[in-house]
This record gives structure tokens, C-alpha cells and sequence, in this order.
């Protein structure tokens, strides 16, 4: 499993834009979006190749001027479908 | 609520990014209180100079995970593609965990194959090669090729063993290949090295000015920080020069590629535009500068017998001459817009844009760069043109202001810079030239008067030699011991099949590697050594804003494989005073006689002067310290600790860093450190401790009297151009995916997926022009060599007309076979971004 977020800044008049993009990317969410041009996303994918490929079809995409990752998760274990609080 | 854990690792990652972003969250939840069994600690990352500092999980004696460190000033919490894999550079399958020696029939042999051997072996043969060699042929016999890449007192102690041990001044480190340049002309400008101002500047500008730098790929965090201020703030503006379009010209408000070379005659255009419309800070360049200029037709840095070098008349001479105002006012007239543009490419319209950026008082410029300024056959003529427009609008020094040369390794400031490890440099910028310098270094070494070689030494002759010079050497026979540590010099240096390869496999020579794989560099060599990287050791590294960043070790290296400070300390103990030192120089300390250049070097009461530590941190976890369990005191600190007196006693004021434990506490510390404090903006009253009076006094105190030079330097041609056979411009450099020569990054499959090999970028019209369409397979030759690839139309990197690029990183495709080795004569820094070569169907 692995799970990433990152900062994302496009021009403010291009959100809309990057926003269909990213939507057709499988495993990506948009979590906040801000005026100015920032997006907050979140990549979760099973598979540790098409995770990684994600990354960096962000990094790639038309309208995108930066990406940078802040957090992030990765292990093989399946403990991450337990229950860790009430 | 119920979550599960992996809603729970979801939200963190959420919360996490949009506390960075600056977005309304709750209360951040970081990795560290993950209370997974995971213990975190902050370390610098390991690739490129902007000194990120991440957050380094480790469990059961391995890195499990790698976070951007919320508390650090330079990423705030963020990282980048490259980072973000960092912990996996370390677990590539082919970790070099033995010494490896070529021999046949049992014995060491240049033909034989590598076989394991210990340690032992290893430095004993060595030892044997290279106190023959210098022997033999004096100073220059033998060679060590180090490392930006290496920690502060790794730097240090190849320092002494070379320059003191040895007497030899072959001493060079890959930042040669990178900020060469950026020192002569930081040196002839200011008289110190590294920039006025810092990575503050990115929130406090109004304009940004690329020169010859791709940040949005080689250093995407800066890169975010600039986007963010862009995207921000009313009226920012940012211009992106290249000599192809790149991924900032997304960003740019003013896109600007222009004609390789003619950088030079842009920069000066600027200059002629602030004079003609009296936009000149008067007050201030009466006060604060000086006028110069610099001897022109300088040549190329090639071979004495190349025919350019023949034709050039001021070969190699950099001597500035004094001039006015009015005759530097005079020679950059030349440089009119119309002139400019039909020299550059460039339209009339983009340069006037770009030159009122410059000449608007009210605006505050920062200029950044890096290689394309750099590896330059006038590079310091370039960095110095820049130096010229801040100087003359004042814009320098203060907050928002500023010329700023960004570095591409993780210590090239810090280790190759301030530790001075290249053949001209001591130190705390003092230099082999001057000698009083050798004098008080010696002092501080404990060594007799005359051990360091002069650069002109009254017993030895010249001694110095620098990085290109070297592999000519070793082709030619005069160097035959050369030690390459921390770096893939066969990959990265120019002319691949015409000097590097013919230097290493020349039987006479004898070549080391130390590297924790099996590289380009490693396979050419005669004798292999394993090391321990990154987080397997306590280290320390200087980025570009002049901030130092320490480290704890982390994890333990795999096998026999030890730390770069261990190697070289380890090997001086192999070596006798007595081999290298002549019996005049040792009578003068009989007290020596029989000594190993370990006891003179490390065990000279001051480097080993502090006992071995128990380190914890503030959390109360522990660390080991392999290096200081070997030797038995704590090496890095003694090391430290002795190189800190060449700051607060040496002649040259101004580097001053804090005391060693100050550093494990801080996410680092910006030089000058007085009592505590950092500076954010050097030669300033008010910011500078070293400038006595308020914030509107100025002193350049690097030299004697406190002004800074602008130096006018013409536009002149590079060292090849196309022609009718070879028509295409071929510029080499990095991708976003891999750092360098990719030794690293190339063994993270995530990252060698996403960009597997080196492809040539090349602009549509060119390709159909050649039958070729986007994926065919094509050859690149030039006059030394020919590569077989792929060509991409359709790329991040759009190419004009005319030129083709192709990033370096890749071992299966070696771009150097076809690069030239012309350098700056000035920085003996090599121009990898222009030569010419054509392209064929393969």
C-alpha cells in the first residue's frame, strides 16, 4: 500500500483545468483547494509501481507548475485495514 | 468515529500537506507521534544543494521511511520526487560490501579481474602505489578526486593527508565540474566566496531572474517556494532564461531562450540599459565600487597544442585593470538592444522587459543560477556580469535583493567551498598562493614551516593541478596514483574516449574508487572500495544559502563497506612519515620521526582530544557512531573542532560557524554563526555582525577597502560551434527523476521507471528535417564519439531549432563520450552545455 500527499501550484485561472485532469488519474483526491493556486492531493494506490507512476504523472501534468510531496506511506503489510481507533 | 489505519495514514498525509499549503486543518498529526515502534530523526537530504532536511524513520536497523521535516526553514515539511525515495538509495541489490582488487595468479594485476580482499590488502598496496608514485614523480605523481558530496570532515581529513601528509596540492573535488566558476567570480567581485544573501529572498522578491537554471526540475522545492510567491504576490514577475525551453517556462512571465553563449553579451545589455537611462544607484557605486576590467581572448582551457589555444592572446589571464565609470559605460555601450537581439536570437521586446525588471528601483531582483552560468569557457566572466547589474542598481545585500548562485550538490559550499578541498585551497578561503596562509594553517596542524606545498613552492615548483588537468595527466603519464572518492568522475568528466578512460586504463596508472557501487567510475578502476553512505555515518553538510546542517548516523552500512572518514583515516595509518616527507623537513620535528601520518594528522592532541560519545538526542534515543567506536575518540567533533580555529583565528574574518554541538541541536545555521546568531544578509549594518552601524551602511569587507568590483567582460564566441558537418548545438544536463550521474538514483526502481534512459531532446522541425520522428532510434556523434539513442519531440524540454539536449545520468548512454573538455580558463570549470554534433537514423 502507499499513501502520499502533495502540494500542488497551478495558476489560479487554470484550477479548473488541472482539477479534470487529476480526475482522471485513478487514486488521486483532491483535498482542499485554495484561490491562490494550491491544491492539496492525496495518492493512494495498492500497487507500489502505479503509486509511484502516479507521482509523477502530477509532476507531469499540463498546468501543473510545481509538486511537491509532504507525507507519506509505504508498506507491504496488511495491517493497514485494521481498526487503530474508536 | 471508527477508522481504520489506513483512513487514519490517509488523514495524517492530508493534514500533514494542507498544514504546508498553509490551508485552514486541525490540529497536524505528525509521523513521529505514529507511536509504530519507528524512531525519527531529522537528517539533510542527500542530493542537490538546497539542503532539504527530512525526517528519517528508522526500525529494526533499517530506514523505513522518509518524511520532509516540518520544523526545517529550507522545505517546510516538503520534499520532493527524489527525496521522497531517498531511504532507497541505500538498498540497492549491488551494494558494494568487500574491497575489491584486479589480480591475476593471486597477485594485483591491471588485466586480472576484481577479487574480494581485506582491507588490509587494500591499503597496503595502495600505500605502496602511492608513496611510489610520489616519489617518483613528485607532488603532482599522485592525485585525490573528492566530493561535494562529502561531509564536512571527510573533506577535512583528505585535506590534511594530501596537502599536509602527502605534500601535494592534487587535491580536487567534483564541485570543479560545478561552482568553480561561481567562486572566481564570488572571489574577484567580493574577495569571499558564497552568496550575500539567502533563500529568505524567495518570499521578500518581486522579480525573479533564471539564468541558466532549470529549478523547476534540479530544485523543485526552491522551485515551489518560488511559484508560491509568484502566485501570491501582486506584481511579481518571474523570467526564465535558457537556451531551451524547460518546465519554468511555465511559470515565466517572460520566457527568454536565446543563442548559446551570448548570456554574456545579454547581461552586459542590461548593464548599457541602466547607464543609458540613468537608472544607476549613483550613491551607491560611488561608496561601494569599483570599475575593472578583465584581459579578453583568454582561450579555452584546451590542450597547449589545440590551435585555439595557440590564437588566443591573453591565455588563461584574468589580472583585472582599473577603469572609470565612463569607460565601463563606454565599452557596454556595444551592447544595444538591436544589437543584442540579433547576437542572442532573443526579440527586442523580451530583453526590454528583462532589462526594466533589472532597472526599476522600486522592484527588488533576485538572480539565480546554476550550471548554465557555471560550466561556461567564461563562466566567471558571466557570474561577474550578473554581479555587475546588481551592483550598479544597488540591489544587493539586503533583504529581497540579491545574486544568488544556487549549488547542485549537497556540500559543494560546505565541504568543496569552506573547506577549501580544491588544489589551490586551504580552509576557511585561504589559499596555497599566499605564504602566510600555508604558514598559519601549518601552525594550526602542528607541522614544520614549508610543509604545505606553495602553489609555487620554492623546493617543488608549481603544484598545482586541477580537475581536467588531472585525467590529462594520468593519460599522459605524469600522475600515475589517482583516488576518486564520492563521485563518478569517468561518468561525469568531458571527452570520455579522448582523456578519462586512456588516463585510468594506462598501465602505468593505478586508480581507486570509493564508492558504494559498482559505477562507471568503479569498474574503470584498479582497486574498488565499499562505503558507507548518507545515514550509515554522523555527518555534516553546507548548502547554498551558507547554512549547515548536521546529522546523527542512523542505520549501520552493509558488510566491510565504511565511511569515506574512516577510509582516509584509516589508510593514513598504512603510510609513514618517513616515505613522504624529506629528511630536512622532518628534522625540523624530530619529534615525528618514526610516525605514521595518522598519529601527525588525527592523533595530534587536538582531533582526538574529545572521548568517544554516547549519542542521543534530545528524545533520549541513542545512535551509533562506527567511526568513533573504531578510532576511540569522537572523530567528527575533534575534526570539527579543529577546522572551526581556521575560522575564528585565520586571517580571514567572516565564515565563522558555531560550536559542534550547537549543530545537532539546530535544522541548521547560516555563516557567519556570532555568539549564537546566523546571518541572514552578509556586508549589511544590522544583519552582518562584521559591519558595524545601521542598515544603510555597506561594506564589502572581503576586500581591503571594503568595495566590491564590477568587472566589464565582452561576449565572445565558445570554444565549438556548429558547422556545416556537425550542425546542432549539444547541450548536456539533469531531469527531475535522477541526481547526477544517476549512480544513486538509478538503483530506486520507482524512479528509474519513470525516466529508465538518457533520450535526446530535439525540436520537431529538426527531427523531420532528418526523417526522424519522436522514438526514433538515432545516433549523436561529434568529433570524439557517438552515442546511440532515442529522440523525444514531445518532451518536457522543447528544444529550438538547432539544438538538442541530453541529460547525463545515464551509464548505458555516456553522453561524455561526445562532450569536449574546454573549460573556463579562469575556473578550470568545463563547459558540458555547448559542443557540436550532428544526428543520424541508426
Amino acid at each position: 500500500m502507499g499513501i502520499c500527499s502533495l502540494v500542488l501550484h497551478t495558476r489560479p485561472e487554470k484550477i479548473q483545468l488541472v482539477l479534470d485532469r487529476i480526475e482522471a488519474l485513478e487514486g488521486v483526491e483532491v483535498h482542499a483547494v485554495s484561490g491562490q493556486g494550491k491544491l492539496v492531493v492525496c495518492v493512494d494506490r495498492q500497487e507500489p509501481l502505479r503509486y509511484s507512476e502516479t507521482i509523477m504523472q502530477l509532476h507531469n501534468l499540463s498546468g501543473v507548475l510545481s509538486a511537491a510531496l509532504v507525507y507519506e506511506y509505504n508498506d507491504e503489510s496488511s495491517i493497514t485495514h485494521r481498526e487503530v481507533s474508536t | 468515529m471508527k477508522l481504520t489505519r489506513r483512513e487514519f495514514i490517509k488523514s495524517n498525509a492530508v493534514v500533514a500537506a494542507a498544514t504546508t499549503a498553509g490551508i485552514t486543518v486541525p490540529a497536524a498529526l505528525y509521523a513521529q507521534q505514529g507511536g509504530d515502534g519507528i524512531r525519527w530523526d531529522k537528517v539533510p537530504c542527500r542530493f542537490c544543494g538546497t539542503g532539504c532536511s527530512v525526517l528519517v524513520g528508522v526500525k529494526d536497523g533499517r530506514v523505513v521511511a522518509t518524511q520532509g521535516d516540518p520544523d526545517a526553514p529550507v522545505n517546510k515539511g516538503l520534499a520532493c520526487i527524489k527525496g521522497y525515495f531517498l531511504a532507497k538509495v541505500m538498498y540497492g541489490k549491488d551494494r558494494l560490501t568487500k574491497p575489491l582488487l584486479r589480480k591475476k595468479n593471486g597477485k594485483f594485476d591491471k588485466n586480472g579481474e576484481f577479487e574480494q580482499v581485506s582491507w588490509d590488502e587494500a591499503f597496503n598496496i595502495m600505500a605502496e602505489k602511492f608513496v611510489a608514485a610520489r616519489k617518483a614523480k613528485g607532488p603532482k605523481g599522485i592525485g585525490m578526486f573528492g566530493s561535494g558530496q562529502w561531509t564536512l570532515w571527510e573533506g577535512y581529513a583528505a585535506q590534511k593527508l594530501i596537502k599536509a601528509g602527502f605534500r601535494s596540492n592534487s587535491l580536487e573535488p567534483n564541485a570543479r565540474h560545478c561552482m568553480a566558476s561561481a567562486v572566481g567570480a564570488f572571489m574577484r567581485a567580493f574577495g569571499i566566496d558564497e552568496p550575500m544573501g539567502c533563500y529568505d529572498d524567495m518570499e521578500l522578491a518581486d522579480g525573479f531572474v533564471l539564468w541558466g537554471s532549470n529549478m523547476a526540475e534540479m530544485h523543485p522545492i526552491l522551485w515551489s517556494r518560488i511559484t508560491d510567491t509568484r502566485l501570491t504576490k501582486k506584481g511579481c514577475e518571474v523570467h526564465v532564461l535558457s537556451t531551451f525551453r524547460n518546465r519554468c517556462f511555465e511559470l515565466a512571465d517572460n520566457g527568454i531562450v536565446f543563442h548559446p553563449q551570448t548570456d554574456l553579451a545579454i547581461s552586459n545589455c542590461i548593464a548599457n540599459h541602466i547607464i543609458q537611462t540613468n537608472a544607476y544607484d549613483k550613491d551607491f557605486i560611488d561608496k561601494h565600487v569599483h570599475f575593472n576590467k578583465t584581459p579578453t581572448d583568454i582561450g579555452y582551457g584546451l590542450r597547449d597544442a589545440d590551435p585555439r589555444e595557440k590564437a588566443a592572446k591573453n591565455r588563461a589571464r584574468g589580472k583585472l585593470s582599473k577603469i572609470g565609470f565612463e569607460e565601463y559605460a563606454r565599452l557596454v555601450s556595444k551592447y544595444t538592444f538591436e544589437y543584442t537581439s540579433r547576437l542572442s536570437g532573443v526579440p527586442v521586446k523580451k530583453l526590454r522587459k528583462l532589462a526594466a525588471l533589472y532597472a526599476d528601483p522600486d522592484k527588488k531582483v533576485m538572480s539565480l543560477w546554476t550550471m548554465g552560468f557555471n560550466q561556461h569557457t567564461r563562466g566567471v566572466w558571466v557570474n561577474g556580469n550578473v554581479y555587475n547589474i546588481h551592483l550598479l542598481m544597488g540591489k544587493i545585500a539586503e533583504p529581497g535583493n540579491g545574486p544568488f548562485s544556487l549549488t547542485g550538490q549537497p556540500s559543494a559550499c560546505g565541504t568543496a567551498r569552506e573547506v577549501g578541498t580544491f588544489t589551490h585551497r586551504l580552509p576557511a578561503d585561504l589559499v596555497t598562493k599566499k605564504d602566510a596562509h600555508c604558514k598559519f594553517a601549518e601552525k594550526i596542524w602542528k607541522l614544520p614551516e614549508g610543509t604545505i606545498p606553495r602553489a609555487k613552492d620554492p623546493e617543488m615548483g608549481k603544484t598545482l593541478i586541477h580537475a581536467v588537468a588531472m585525467h590529462r595527466a594520468l593519460k599522459d603519464g605524469r600522475m600515475n596514483c589517482f583516488w576518486v572518492m564520492c563521485n563518478n568522475n569517468l561518468q561525469a568528466a568531458a571527452n570520455f574516449n579522448g582523456e578519462s578512460l586512456p588516463g585510468w586504463r594506462n598501465p602505468d596508472n593505478f586508480i581507486v574508487v570509493s564508492d558504494p557501487y559498482p559505477t562507471v567510475s568503479a569498474m574503470g578502476a584498479d582497486l574498488i572500495l565499499p562505503t558507507a553512505m548518507w545515514a550509515e555515518k554522523e555527518g555534516a553538510y553546507g548548502n547554498s544559502e551558507r547554512r549547515t546542517q548536521f546529522w546523527r548516523q542512523q542505520v549501520k552500512a552493509p558488510g566491510e563497506a565504511r565511511s569515506d572518514l574512516w577510509q582516509i583515516m584509516e589508510f593514513s595509518r598504512h603510510v609513514r612519515v618517513e616515505d613522504v616527507w624529506p629528511e630536512a623537513l622532518i628534522a625540523k620535528k624530530p619529534e615525528y620521526r618514526g610516525k605514521t601520518l595518522y598519529d601527525i594528522l588525527y592523533a595530534n592532541g587536538q582531533v582526538d582530544k574529545f572521548p568517544k560519545p554516547k549519542v542521543t538526542d534530545e528524545r533520549g534515543n541513542h545512535y551509533d557512531n562506527d567511526e568513533s567506536e573504531h578510532f576511540g575518540f569522537y572523530v567528527q567533533k575533534g575534526l570539527f573542532e579543529e577546522y572551526r580555529r581556521f575560522q575564528h583565528e585565520g586571517p580571514k574574518k567572516g565564515h565563522e560557524m558555531a560550536e559542534y554541538d550547537a549543530y545537532h541541536k539546530a535544522r541548521g545555521l547560516r555563516w557567519p554563526v556570532i555568539d549564537g546568531k546566523e546571518t541572514l544578509w552578509r556586508y549589511r549594518g544590522g544583519y552582518d555582525p562584521h559591519v558595524k552601524g545601521g542598515r544603510d551602511v555597506v561594506q564589502f569587507y572581503g576586500k581591503p577597502d571594503g568595495k566590491a568590483n564590477i568587472i566589464f567582460a565582452p561576449y565572445e564566441p565558445p570554444a565549438e560551434s556548429p558547422d556545416r558537418e556537425f550542425d546542432l548545438w549539444l547541450c548536456t544536463g539533469r531531469v527531475l527523476e535522477h541526481w547526477h550521474s544517476g549512480s544513486m538514483t538509478r538503483r530506486v526502481p520507482e524512479l528509474y521507471r519513470a525516466m529508465p534512459d538518457a533520450v535526446l531532446y530535439m525540436n520537431p522541425k529538426d527531427a523531420r528535417k532528418r526523417k526522424l520522428r519522436n522514438g526514433s532510434k538515432v545516433k549523436v556523434i561529434t568529433r570524439r564519439g557517438e552515442i546511440v539513442t532515442r529522440v523525444d519531440t514531445r518532451g518536457r524540454n522543447r528544444p529550438p531549432r538547432g539544438l538538442v539536449f541530453v541529460p547525463w545520468f545515464d551509464a548505458g548512454r555516456l553522453v561524455n563520450k561526445l562532450t569536449l573538455d574546454a573549460t573556463d580558463p579562469l575556473s578550470k570549470e568545463t563547459d558540458y552545455k555547448k559542443c557540436a554534433c550532428k544526428v543520424v537514423k541508426a
